[in-house]
């Protein structure tokens, strides 16, 4: 069965498109994304929202099947032990944050990843205009936000950025008048993905449409006279004070792994509460969480980035 | 006969049902855009940026973007595309009578397109944040139609750039999906040499994935029957070549339809032993070389070994990312 997005008839007058990351969402499972967990947030604004989630597992699914990038997989893993200080609690945690890298590695993987979110994306724009235009609105009066998690930030960093650039997907900041009423990435792994593979950068294929490693990281915008035009206005980070995917290890900020792009607005969750004190400990949670979906002390898990964000979420989600 | 046993072998292991793994979801419903579009012309839109381009305080605020709007309203209205409707000017459904009526001079596909981006950019210019309250004062009850007509012209391309997104990724599928054929490690490895290095390879961001693949296998499945023998003997091969995927919605089917409209075939060269046997050392003995070709998994080869033997197999991987 081919791929077909997703098509809602909007409640009011705001969307929310969800990006899942590793170990989030597998097709058919309950519970893929933490819809309750928005709906908290949401709150009783909740009914009024249209919340779409793209879901890329089988993609992930196809590639693994096809083919085995095992090796390249593993010299990835090797180059982020490294960087976390190459003893054997390391290589732990290199082990489960590395999957996240692997899309590094197929650009038809990368691509593909890509064109599905951009259908997506294009389906929420008919979405919006349909729903507007039914009842006498204009649709550049009706709101979208994105909110991914882990890997699904990558995938949404490059796809803003294809998108603010691209004529041909129709979704360009300026010209073509899709801004984002917010970007919000949890635990974003861009900059963790942009140094590990960056030190393997040779062997990493199709660079060109790669811009996590391409060019410096920014907030992607379209120039059209003279005027830069960003895709949205709040791009927002959201990492944990224990997360290694998001570039914190044990409270202290990795400088090589945290996304800090200029003009992001940047949370630091304190996760001390989560009693994950060793590294020892951040490897068993992460271990945990990867292979069986979010854990109680896993200080990744992307329902607890909601819930502990909530206040902040909704102010940007429903202003 | 024996020969069109083995073929008719292939042919049933061939015609094994796939599983897709596509995201479920209901299909996309444009009914309601194709009704609007199609009850919305060329001359609406004109007379509506007449209007637009006739206020002076709509151009002033455009500034650097008033002889664009001006340009692409001139564009737009084309006495002789007046009565095409937004849906006849993307070709989606047909002209109008009295556009027929008038094909022999210069309406063509080329016009129409001219048109269509002629109106993209005027909504570009005319619906920024700060030019709308403008329009909404200058247009008064009439900016609701402008907006339903600017919205309804952006909303077919965005149509288009969608389905292109969900083609792109039905070929990705098509190439890496389950109806695909499996890599083996020295595949993995030049495929991906390839898509470095070869031009005609590597995916592209609007053309999606390359049709071609590298064949690099060894292929312990071969049959082949011999008269002075009893019964059909394997035969194990190596295979050079290529593979090309078959994109569009004409193939890729499943089950018998997959025998007749498969999701690749492929061509090559192939080496096998002077011994039969499945796992044999190809290049072992006398070996002699041939070639082979596949129409989705059904692969026939022909090696130059005594008086020439046919050889049949289908694809399929014995060890996965091995043989």
């Amino acid at each position: 069965m081919a791929f077909v997005p997703l098509s809602i008839r909007w409640p009011g007058t705001r969307a929310i498109l969800l990006v899942h990351g590793i170990g989030d969402a597998s097709v058919g499972q309950a519970g893929s994304f933490p819809l309750d967990a928005l709906k908290r947030v949401l709150g009783a604004e909740a009914p009024n929202v249209a919340v779409y989630s793209v879901n890329y597992d089988f993609i992930n699914d196809w590639v693994a099947t096809k083919i085995n990038f095992q090796a390249g997989i593993n010299a990835l893993k090797a180059a982020m032990s490294l960087r976390l200080g190459n003893d054997a609690v390391d290589a732990t945690i290199a082990e489960s944050v590395g999957d996240i890298l692997w899309p590094v590695l197929s650009a038809d993987l990368r691509l593909a990843v890509r064109d599905a979110i951009i259908a997506q994306l294009d389906q929420i724009q008919l979405d919006r205009a349909e729903s507007a235009l039914e009842r006498g609105d204009d649709p550049l009066d009706y709101q979208v936000s994105i909110v991914a998690h882990s890997l699904g930030c990558f995938h949404t960093y490059e796809v803003l950025h294809a998108i603010a650039t691209e004529p041909a997907h129709q979704l360009r900041p300026a010209s073509d008048l899709v801004t984002f009423d917010s970007v919000m990435l949890m635990a974003s792994p861009v900059q963790l993905i942009r140094t590990i593979a960056g030190s393997i950068g040779a062997v990493v294929p199709d660079l060109g449409t790669l811009s996590t490693l391409a060019r410096p990281l920014s907030i992607p915008s379209e120039t059209r006279r003279n005027k830069v035009v960003r895709c949205t206005q709040d791009f927002i980070s959201i990492t944990g004070s224990h997360d290694p995917v998001g570039g914190h290890l044990l409270g202290a900020k990795l400088d090589w792994a945290y996304m800090d792009i200029p003009g992001q607005i940047s949370t630091i969750v304190p996760q001390q509460a989560l009693n994950v004190d060793t590294k020892d400990r951040t490897a068993l949670a992460l271990a945990r969480a990867v292979a069986g979906g979010a854990q109680l002390k896993d200080p990744h898990a992307w329902g607890a980035y909601m819930d502990s964000q909530a206040r902040q979420m909704r102010g940007v989600l429903l202003t | 006969m024996k020969y069109v046993a083995i073929l008719s072998a292939a042919l049933l292991a061939a015609a094994t049902p796939v599983v897709m793994h596509g995201q479920p979801a209901e299909p996309a419903p444009d009914a309601s855009l194709m009704r609007r579009a199609d009850s919305l012309t060329v001359g609406d839109y004109c007379r509506l940026a007449q209007r637009i381009v006739a206020d002076t305080t709509v151009l002033t605020a455009l500034a650097d973007a008033s002889s664009s709007a001006r340009t692409s309203a001139a564009v737009i209205c084309n006495p002789l595309l007046s009565s095409f409707s937004l849906l006849a000017l993307t070709g989606r459904s047909p002209a109008p009578m009295r556009a027929v009526a008038r094909l022999d001079n210069n309406v063509d596909r080329r016009a129409q397109r001219e048109i269509f981006e002629a109106m993209e950019e005027f909504r570009a210019d005319t619906r920024q944040p700060e030019i709308r309250p403008l329009l909404s004062t200058s247009l008064g009850a009439a900016n609701d139609d402008f907006v339903r007509i600017a919205e309804t012209a952006h909303s077919l391309a965005v149509t288009i750039s969608r389905d292109n997104a969900v083609r792109r990724l039905a070929n990705y599928e098509r190439k890496l999906g389950p109806s695909s054929a499996r890599l083996n490690f020295p595949e993995v490895l030049l495929n991906y040499a390839a898509q470095r290095w070869i031009p005609g390879f590597k995916p592209t961001p609007l053309g999606g994935p390359s049709p071609w693949e590298v064949i690099a296998a060894y292929t312990p499945g071969y049959v082949t029957f011999d008269d002075d023998e009893d019964g059909i003997l394997p035969v194990s091969a190596s295979e050079f070549g290529l593979r090309f995927y078959l994109f569009g919605d004409s193939f890729g089917k499943s089950g018998w339809a997959g025998v007749f409209l498969p999701s690749y075939f492929s061509f090559g060269v192939l080496t096998a032993s002077d011994r039969n046997g499945a796992l044999v050392w190809p290049w072992r003995g006398r070996e002699r070389s041939g070639g082979f070709v596949s129409w989705g998994a059904i692969k026939i080869g022909y090696i130059d070994r005594d008086r020439g033997t046919w050889l049949f197999s289908r694809q399929f991987q014995a060890v996965p990312f091995v043989f």
